[in-house]
């Protein structure tokens, strides 16, 4: 029989963000305090449309071991479909689990899981803006899901998961029960988006983004009794997860587990973030519950707080009903002060933070938080990342629609 | 590696994952028809939903929407609570006509504009956020898929998340929702439809069993892991959503490859899932 919850390890990491494109670059860029966020021009049609936004500088190609494109190919292919090929291969070649190797299962026992939010929308829009009819008499083709399997020879089962800003987060969760139920022994799990000018209309139209388009390195600013808005990111962030026994036979070393999953819904409007804090806090105490754990013992909370008034003040009233007491003292962050908000990336490129605060021993610093809003009173860490030994992370992802999700992390013991 | 050797289920044993159907719903729509559908979604004896809460929807998401509620109206005696069910949408190319419009208006009028609305309603999750926030419901809500491996992906996920809520909330249901065009509408250069095909969708209310049970031989969702080279080298393929559906109503059971690795089969037995022409059933009523 199967253990009915067999630890779950990540063994590989690969990923093209805004503060780097590998674990250790990142691990650097937060450890600094390193800010992604620049000026930029989405304009189209020779109007110009500019944005405080974080945008990936080079995204990596992928190791010719993993995947021998033909040369060209790679950067042929959409900045969506780099944003995950590149980061995934990098995340096999990681793990060590090349097709073929010795080491590597079937290609059948292998899963794919990508959080990817509005790929149609994306695919279309590209299209469009390329002169393409695309959007007018869609093609019928493979989902980018799909093509990243077959392009790196996997067969097993693949999905795409959507929620929104939380969707690499439910890509984990559901990998994590492919693992657990023996489903595959190995999964390659994670999330792309990318910038577009379609959504950044569509945000700045919503009033969702922040306005402090002359400094745009102090737009983001989680927490701050100034906030005005989010910044949108872009990137690709890719794991390989295993049982724990199989990584351990395999002799590989483990950035962490994935100890925790909590899930739930607030069901309370399609655009407008709720302010009721029940449901969030409930997705991080079944987290906590998950995992095994008292919520004493986390180490450190990666909040989801993205910069809105609504959302940020929600999800420390979350943060402090399902922590209790223990919210006084528990330190919390939002990297995405750095990063900006990678939307559907959002999850994984956190859950990397997360591994990089136990790998390091640091606690990554919410920048740009001058003045904390007392309807945000948690344990902050302003401006500077602090020393300190994280055993235990969790996160906490929100969507639209309500989809709330909270991974617990914690160290390979 | 642990290949083939860490799954191993006794025979009638629950497998992870397995769900009892509880009920479903088919239902057909024009493309036409699915505006006046989108104001009078719910059918007698089903929930009422908010006034105007599908203004902004798409239409896939309006045609999903309406095969739960039809699912619960056919389902009336059966006292619900909602309260902590969970929602997975699988569609396939959702949001196209609103994504057509807002490039026409991106190119026309600039990002001014560019509707908010097209990415909380027209993204793959908005179905399942739809059906979460209409009927109050506060389990896990996701979309899956996007593309035409909608089914695979779809019974996949939700027996994925039945793990989950088998052993947090084992009272609550997952409801499985997919749809799909049979034929992408086709638009003009306005993004105006000069087509009008049918969109399609089920509904299936699923209830995770726990794996201390036998599992029964019908009314049942599962996912059977391919532990020889000939299954693993069988292609996997997804029918088309018209036949699926019809499958459904004709009580067939069907299994469907979930890549090369495991397969869903899901079985209805005499459960007899109605097909739903709303719009006809509401002129005729």
């Amino acid at each position: 029989m199967a253990d009915p919850t067999p630890a779950i390890a990540v063994t590989g990491i690969g990923a093209a963000t805004p503060l780097g494109n590998s674990f250790g670059a990142i691990a650097d860029a937060l450890a600094a305090g390193r800010s992604g966020i620049g000026r930029y021009d989405a304009g189209t049609y020779g109007r110009p449309q500019e944005h405080p936004a974080a945008a990936v500088a080079d995204i990596p190609s992928p190791p010719a071991h993993v995947v021998n494109l033909p040369p060209g190919d790679f950067g042929r292919r959409s900045r969506l479909e780099q944003l995950a090929l590149g980061p995934a291969a990098w995340a096999v070649h990681d793990a060590g689990l090349v097709s073929g190797s010795q080491q590597a299962p079937q290609p059948n026992r292998i899963g794919v899981i990508a959080g990817i939010g509005a790929e149609q929308l994306k695919d279309w829009e590209r299209d469009y803006l390329d002169g393409g009819r695309d959007v007018f008499s869609p093609a019928d083709r493979p989902t980018l899901v799909q093509r990243l399997a077959t392009t790196l020879g996997i067969t097993g089962p693949t999905t795409t998961v959507a929620a929104a800003c939380a969707s690499s987060g439910f890509a984990l969760a559901l990998a994590r029960s492919w693992l657990t139920a023996g489903w595959v022994d190995a999964c390659l799990v994670g999330g792309c988006d990318v910038l577009s000018p379609t959504a950044l209309a569509a945000f700045h139209n919503l009033r969702a983004l922040s306005r402090r388009d002359d400094h745009p390195q102090q737009a983001s600013r989680p927490f701050d009794r100034d906030r005005d808005g989010f910044v949108m990111g872009e990137g690709g962030v890719f794991f390989m997860l295993e049982r724990r026994a199989d990584a351990d036979r395999r002799g590989v070393d483990c950035y962490g587990e994935l100890a925790g999953v909590g899930m739930s819904g607030d069901a309370s409007h399609m655009v407008t973030p709720c302010s009721d804090p029940t449901e969030a806090a409930r997705a991080i105490a079944a987290a906590v519950a998950d995992a095994g754990l008292p919520a004493e013992q986390i180490d450190y909370i990666n909040a989801h707080a993205a910069g809105t008034p609504v959302g940020d003040a929600a999800e420390a009233a979350a943060i402090r009903t399902a922590l209790g007491p223990a919210a006084d003292r528990v330190p919390v962050s939002s990297t995405k002060s750095m990063s900006g908000h990678l939307i559907s990336a959002a999850s994984a490129f956190e859950a990397v933070a997360c591994l990089a605060a136990i790998d390091r021993g640091f606690l990554p610093p919410t920048i740009n938080l001058d003045a904390p809003d007392e309807a945000c009173r948690l344990a902050h860490v302003p401006h500077t990342a602090v020393t300190a030994r994280v055993d235990i992370a969790a996160s906490n992802s929100f969507g639209f629609g309500g989809a709330n999700l909270c991974l617990v992390l914690k160290r390979a013991a | 590696m642990t290949a083939g050797m860490s799954h191993d289920v006794p025979k009638n044993a629950v497998p992870p994952g397995a769900c009892l159907i509880r009920g479903g719903q088919v239902i057909t729509v024009r493309r036409s028809e699915i505006a006046d559908l989108a104001r009078q979604p719910s059918p007698a004896g089903a929930p009422t939903l908010p006034p105007r809460f599908l203004r902004h929807a798409d239409e896939q998401t309006v045609v999903g929407v309406r095969a739960v509620l039809q699912t619960l109206a056919e389902t009336a005696s059966d006292a619900t609570d909602l309260a902590y069910d969970a929602v997975i949408a699988a569609s396939c190319r959702a949001g196209q006509p609103t994504a057509a419009r807002t490039m026409v208006a991106l190119k026309q009028q600039g990002p001014v504009g560019v509707t908010p609305h097209v990415v909380p309603q027209c993204s793959l999750h908005s179905p399942a956020s739809a059906v979460s926030v209409g009927l109050g419901m506060h389990g896990p809500t996701i979309g899956v898929a996007g593309g035409p491996a909608a089914i695979a992906e779809g019974l996949l996920a939700a027996s994925t998340l039945a793990m989950s809520l088998a052993a947090t909330q084992p009272a609550a249901a997952i409801w499985l929702v997919v749809t799909g065009w049979d034929t992408t509408p086709v638009l003009d250069d306005e993004a105006t439809p000069t087509t009008d095909p049918t969109c399609r969708g089920f509904a299936l209310r699923l209830q995770p069993l726990t794996t201390s049970g036998p599992l029964p031989e019908s009314a049942v969702l599962r996912i059977e892991p391919c532990n020889t080279r000939e299954s693993a080298d069988r292609p996997a393929a997804d029918p088309p959503l018209w036949e699926f559906c019809e499958r459904l109503t004709q009580g067939r059971a069907t299994s469907i490859g979930c890549g090369r690795g495991l397969t869903a089969v899901l079985v209805p037995g005499e459960l007899g899932f109605g097909v739903g022409s709303p719009t006809n059933a509401r002129e005729a009523a």
